[in-house]
C-alpha cells in the first residue's frame, strides 16, 4: 500500500522534469532540420543523445532523496520502503527512457545523419542481415542498464552528502577529484604497468575486445547498479531526520 | 462559563455545581435535556473524560438520568433534591467559615447576630 | 488498542545525552500533555516514538509491535513536527491529496471544511504560508487522517488566540467522535491544562513524573502567611518551591497528606498546572 504510493509519488515527481528534458531533446533535430539552429559547418549531426539522458537520470537520482524521505517520513513510510520505492521507480524511469530513446534513435536516423552513442561503440557488429532490429533492441538494453547505473549512482552520492559531517562532505567531494586528475594519470602514464591494467580491465569491463560485446558492459552497469544500491541501503538504514 | 481558574475545587466539581444552579434556575426544567458531554467538552474546551465525571455526579445523585440513546436528562424532582443538599451545605460552607472568620476579627456572636437582622432590613 | 510502551529509551546525540532511560506507558485514547522545558527533549521524544530518528539504546512499542522501520505501526501514527517535511513547492489540495493516498482513511470532506472555518487557501503552496498557517495546516492533515495516535508537537505555534481556541474545540469534537491517543507538546500550558487528561513532565531528559491532572492538581496547593508558622507547617512535606516577602512567606507544595489542622493566619490557595510545571522544572 505505502510501496505503491511512495512509487506513484516519485514518478510523479519526476514527471516535469522528465518532460521538459524530452521537450528540448527532441526539439533540437527539429530544429537543426529545419533550419532554426545551424552548427557552424552547415552540416549538422547530432550525436550520442544517450548520454544527456544518462546524466539527466543522474541529477534525478541526486534529486530523488532528501525531499522524498522528508515527505516520507511525514507520511510513516518506512526507509526500506522507500528505497523499494526509488528502486521501482528509477528501473521504471530508465525503461521509459531508454524506449523512448531507441525511439528518437530510430526517427532522427530517418531524418538527420544521426548515430547513438551505443552504434558509435558497437554499430560494426549489426551490420548483418537482422541489424536493424538487433541494434534497436540491443542499443534499447544497453542504455536501460545505463540509465538505472547513472540513477543509482546519482541516489548514492546525494545520500553520501546526506549522512556526512561538513569534513566528510569535503573528503568525499576532493578525494574522488584528487584520484581522477592526479593519481590516475600518474598511474596511466608514469607506470605502465597499471595503465596496462586499467586499459585490460576497461576493455574487460565494457566488451571492447577483438569481438565487441555490449552485453558484457551491460554486466559491469548491473553489477556497479548493485554495488551503489547496497551501498544507499546501508547509509539509508539508519538515516534521521535532519 | 462555569469554570473559575483559580478556583480550588477539580473543574468537574465546578461543572457539577454550574449545572444545579442552571437547573435551579429553570434553565434545564426537569424532564427535558441537558448538554452532552461533547457538547460540554467542546464548548468549555475540557477533556471529555472530566465532563463524564461531572456528569455522573450528579446521576450518582438522581439529579440526572440517562435515557437510553437519547442522552442525558433532568430527574423529576431534581430541583427539591438540589435544594435539600445545598442546605445541608449551607452550614458547612457559609456558617462554619463566617463564624472562623468572626473569631480572627475578634466579633462577637451577639455581633454577629446582630449584622444578620441587619442584613435582612436592608 | 493503541498503547505505546517507551522502555529504556536513551538517545544521545553526539556529546549530549537527549533523554536518559525514559520508560513509560501511554495509555489508548487518553490526551496528554508532554510538557517540559526548551531542550528537556520532548521532540526528540516524539521523533523516537515515530522512528523519524533512531534510539541510542531502549526500544518503543506501538501495540506490541517495534516501531523501527515498521510501516504498519507507522501508519497508525501521524506527528505534526515543528520543521517542515512537506515539498515547499506542494500546494496544500495536493498534500491532501497526497496524504489520502498514504494514510486511506484520510477525510478529505472533514479536511475542507476545516480548512474553510480556519479560512486557508488550500490552493496556496505550502511555503508561502504564514507560521501560523503553517500549522493549521499540519493540524489540518492531523485532524483528518484518522489515525489511532495523534502526536503533536507545539500545534498552536503562531496561532492567534482565535484559532487557537477553534483549534482546541475542533480537537475535542474530532476526539470525542473518534477516540484516539493524543500527545500534545506545548508551552501553553494555561490554556492546553483542562484539555488534557493525563501529564508527563520530563526534564533535562528524565521523566520527572506521569499523572492524571486532576491528581496532580488535588496534590498541589500554595500555602502563604507569617513565615514562622509556614515554616512549621510545612517541615514534613513535600515542598516544591518558597519565597519570602519580608516577615511572609509563600510555599508552593506538592503533598498528598490532608490539609488538616491549618494554623490561623495561613491561607491556601490553588497551585495550578502551569505554576506547578515552573517550580517542578525550575533549576
Amino acid at each position: 500500500m505505502k510501496l505503491q504510493s511512495i512509487i506513484r509519488y516519485q514518478l510523479s515527481d519526476s514527471k516535469k522534469s522528465l518532460l521538459i528534458f524530452y521537450a528540448i531533446m527532441f526539439s533540437i533535430p527539429l530544429l537543426t532540420t529545419t533550419g532554426f539552429l545551424s552548427f557552424g559547418s552547415g552540416s549538422a549531426e547530432v550525436r550520442g543523445t544517450e548520454m544527456a539522458s544518462a546524466i539527466f537520470i543522474f541529477v534525478i537520482g541526486l534529486n530523488s532523496f532528501r525531499a522524498n524521505f522528508l515527505f516520507s517520513q511525514a507520511n510513516g513510510v518506512s526507509r526500506k520502503t522507500q528505497f523499494k520505492g526509488f528502486l521501482v521507480t528509477i528501473l521504471l524511469i530508465s525503461g521509459v527512457m531508454a524506449i523512448i530513446d531507441a525511439i528518437y534513435t530510430h526517427l532522427f536516423s530517418l531524418l538527420v545523419p544521426y548515430m547513438s552513442f551505443f552504434s558509435m561503440i558497437y554499430g560494426s557488429i549489426y551490420l548483418t542481415d537482422s541489424a536493424p532490429l538487433s541494434a534497436l533492441f540491443g542499443g534499447l538494453l544497453w542504455s536501460f542498464f545505463l540509465y538505472a547505473l547513472y540513477g543509482m549512482f546519482g541516489y548514492f552520492v546525494t545520500l553520501v552528502y546526506y549522512r556526512s559531517g561538513l569534513i566528510m562532505k569535503l573528503v568525499v567531494s576532493i578525494v574522488p577529484a584528487i584520484f581522477i586528475f592526479f593519481v590516475l594519470p600518474y598511474l596511466a602514464f608514469v607506470n605502465l604497468a597499471v595503465s596496462r591494467v586499467i586499459v585490460n580491465l576497461t576493455v574487460l569491463a565494457f566488451g571492447l575486445g577483438v569481438n565487441l560485446n555490449p552485453y558484457q558492459s551491460m554486466f559491469t552497469f548491473s553489477l556497479f547498479f548493485i554495488i551503489f544500491a547496497i551501498g544507499s541501503y546501508l547509509l539509508m538504514r539508519r538515516a534521521p531526520i535532519k | 462559563m462555569f469554570m473559575d481558574n483559580s478556583s480550588e475545587k477539580p473543574i468537574y466539581v465546578q461543572l457539577a455545581e454550574w449545572m444545579m444552579d442552571a437547573i435551579l434556575s429553570g434553565a434545564f426544567p426537569e424532564e427535558t435535556q441537558v448538554p452532552s458531554t461533547t457538547e460540554i467538552s467542546v464548548t468549555y474546551r475540557i477533556n471529555p473524560a472530566t465532563a463524564l465525571k461531572g456528569i455522573n455526579v450528579l446521576v450518582d445523585d438522581a439529579i440526572l438520568y440517562k435515557k437510553r440513546g437519547l442522552g442525558m436528562f433532568v430527574s423529576s424532582g431534581a430541583k427539591e433534591r438540589i435544594l435539600e443538599k445545598r442546605r445541608k451545605e449551607f452550614f458547612d460552607s457559609f456558617i462554619s467559615s463566617l463564624i472562623a472568620e468572626a473569631e480572627k476579627l475578634a466579633i462577637t456572636k451577639i455581633e454577629i447576630m446582630d449584622m444578620i437582622e441587619r442584613g435582612y432590613t436592608e | 488498542m493503541n498503547q505505546i510502551e517507551i522502555k529504556g529509551i536513551t538517545k544521545v546525540f553526539g556529546e549530549t545525552t537527549a533523554l536518559k532511560n525514559v520508560t513509560l506507558t501511554i495509555e489508548p485514547n487518553k490526551i496528554y500533555g508532554l510538557l517540559g522545558r526548551n531542550g528537556a527533549g520532548k521532540t526528540t521524544l516524539l521523533n523516537l516514538m515515530t522512528n523519524k530518528i533512531f534510539p541510542t539504546s531502549g526500544e518503543i512499542l506501538i501495540d506490541g509491535q517495534n516501531v523501527l522501520e515498521n510501516d504498519q505501526a507507522l501508519s497508525q501514527i501521524y506527528c505534526i513536527a515543528e520543521t517542515n517535511l512537506y515539498p515547499e513547492n506542494m500546494k496544500v489540495k495536493s498534500a491532501f491529496d497526497w496524504t489520502k493516498k498514504f494514510y486511506p482513511d484520510f477525510d478529505r470532506g472533514y479536511a475542507d471544511m476545516l480548512a474553510h472555518k480556519f479560512g486557508l487557501d488550500t490552493s496556496k503552496k505550502i511555503k508561502s504560508l504564514s507560521a501560523g498557517y503553517n500549522s493549521i495546516f499540519k493540524m489540518i492533515i492531523a485532524l483528518s487522517c484518522q489515525v489511532k495516535i495523534l502526536l503533536l508537537d507545539e500545534p498552536v505555534l503562531g496561532l492567534d488566540a482565535n484559532h487557537r481556541d477553534l483549534f482546541y474545540k475542533e480537537l475535542l469534537s474530532n476526539y470525542s467522535a473518534h477516540p484516539k491517543t493524543i500527545i500534545i507538546s506545548t508551552h501553553l500550558i494555561e490554556e492546553a491544562a483542562d484539555l488534557l487528561e493525563d501529564v508527563i513532565i520530563i526534564k533535562e531528559g528524565e521523566v520527572l513524573l506521569v499523572d492524571q491532572v486532576e491528581n496532580l492538581l488535588s496534590k498541589g496547593y500554595t500555602l502563604s502567611g507569617v513565615a514562622s508558622l509556614v515554616d512549621e507547617y510545612i517541615k514534613d512535606k513535600n515542598v516544591l518551591a518558597q519565597s519570602s516577602f519580608g516577615g511572609l512567606k509563600t510555599a508552593y507544595l506538592l503533598d498528598e497528606s490532608a490539609r488538616v489542622n491549618l494554623p490561623q493566619g495561613l491561607e491556601i490557595s490553588k497551585l495550578d498546572l502551569q505554576q506547578m510545571f515552573i517550580h517542578l522544572t525550575n533549576v
